[in-house]
């Protein structure tokens, strides 16, 4: 009995224990004792009411979920538009290199020509550089393209 | 027995028309369930504020998850499903345990359901049912009372827990022999008057 389902208590089961109470009147009373303390929880747990008052909740809800709402469309528009700005700056701003120490000076094709006779490899540019105070010093700088 | 008061054919026309954005059918979805998943986590938490939480904020994903609900299981297993892990979410926030008050009838003082259970002869008797209930390990209470107090299946409890409906028959064995024999150890006056 302990375990038994609630028609087995009731003496409406099949099971051999429905049986019995059906025709013991002292365990009947036990079963029916058992179900009606069940009954009065069910009842006590069912008569819990919240403390917020339904209408309450409800405004409270949606107006919590129409700020989320509005939150996230926010964040829709303002994500692409994010993107969109570090895109830009990545374009503008990406492809400019560090400067280097000290005072590069681009060799002009003139004095190239007229000093020099360079000639580059493949895929690689050149840079010449004079030294201010030893003018009988160039420097010759070879890079990749891509630097 | 369903768990909602309505029949569930008119709870899943409600939803179909509050997933459609129909604002007064919401509203009728949201009256018919609400008492009902207050108590959900008042068993679930064991603590009126608690509960009067989770059901806030199950009211909240209802507004905003209400979509999402395909119909692939019965309305009220999803919304014992939502409800749960509201529950479980909060006290995970308070990294608290189950909180239960020690004392008999914790419920609110002054409340008429009180007094009515008080006014009873065997008021002693039914106060400590409840407290046995209370005491119950969490997933045993939450089986016992969807099973024998709101008269739900173990299919139905094992969709709703996300258990196997033999290990529901087997915690539900394990909180009605609880509650039973233990209530028959301390109120041994409950059965020795039938023998009179």
């Amino acid at each position: 009995m302990l375990e038994a389902e609630v028609t087995d208590l009731e003496g409406r089961g099949a099971s051999a224990l429905s049986g019995h109470v059906r025709q013991c009147v002292y365990c009947a009373g036990v079963a029916q004792r058992v179900l009606d303390l069940q009954r009065e929880l069910q009842r006590m747990l069912g008569a819990e009411r919240p403390r917020t008052g339904i209408d309450a909740a409800l405004s409270r809800a949606g107006a919590r979920a129409t700020a989320v709402r509005r939150r996230r469309r926010t964040w829709q528009t303002a994500i692409p538009l994010a993107a969109a700005a570090g895109l830009a700056g990545i374009l503008i701003y990406g492809g400019t290199r560090s400067s280097m120490p000290g005072s590069v000076w681009q060799a002009r094709e003139q004095s190239v020509a007229v000093g020099l006779d360079i000639e580059t490899p493949p895929r690689q540019n050149v840079a010449v550089f004079e030294v201010a105070d030893r003018p009988d010093i160039v420097v010759v700088w070879f890079y990749d393209q891509g630097d | 027995m369903t768990g909602i008061d309505l029949p569930d054919e008119t709870v899943e026309v409600l939803v179909q028309r509050a997933q459609g954005g129909d604002d007064e059918a919401f509203e009728a979805l949201v009256r018919q369930i609400y008492n009902r998943v207050y108590r959900w986590a008042l068993v679930q938490t064991g603590d009126a504020d608690d509960a009067d939480d989770v059901t806030q904020e199950v009211l909240f994903r209802l507004h905003t998850k209400l979509r999402g609900y395909k119909g692939k299981s019965r309305f009220t297993t999803w919304l014992y499903q939502v409800t749960r892990n509201a529950a479980y979410e909060l006290g995970r926030r308070k990294t608290t345990q189950l909180r239960f008050r020690e004392k008999l009838g914790w419920m609110e003082t002054g409340d008429s359901q009180v007094t009515t259970v008080q006014a009873r002869p065997d008021s002693a008797v039914v106060a400590a049912i409840r407290a046995l209930f209370e005491r119950l390990p969490s997933r045993q209470r939450q089986i016992f009372d969807l099973a024998d107090l709101q008269g739900y299946s173990p299919a139905e409890i094992g969709d709703m827990l996300g258990m196997n409906p033999v290990t529901v028959r087997a915690n539900l064995c394990k909180a009605r022999r609880a509650i039973r024999s233990q209530l028959i150890e301390r109120h041994p006056q409950m059965v020795e008057e039938l023998g009179r």
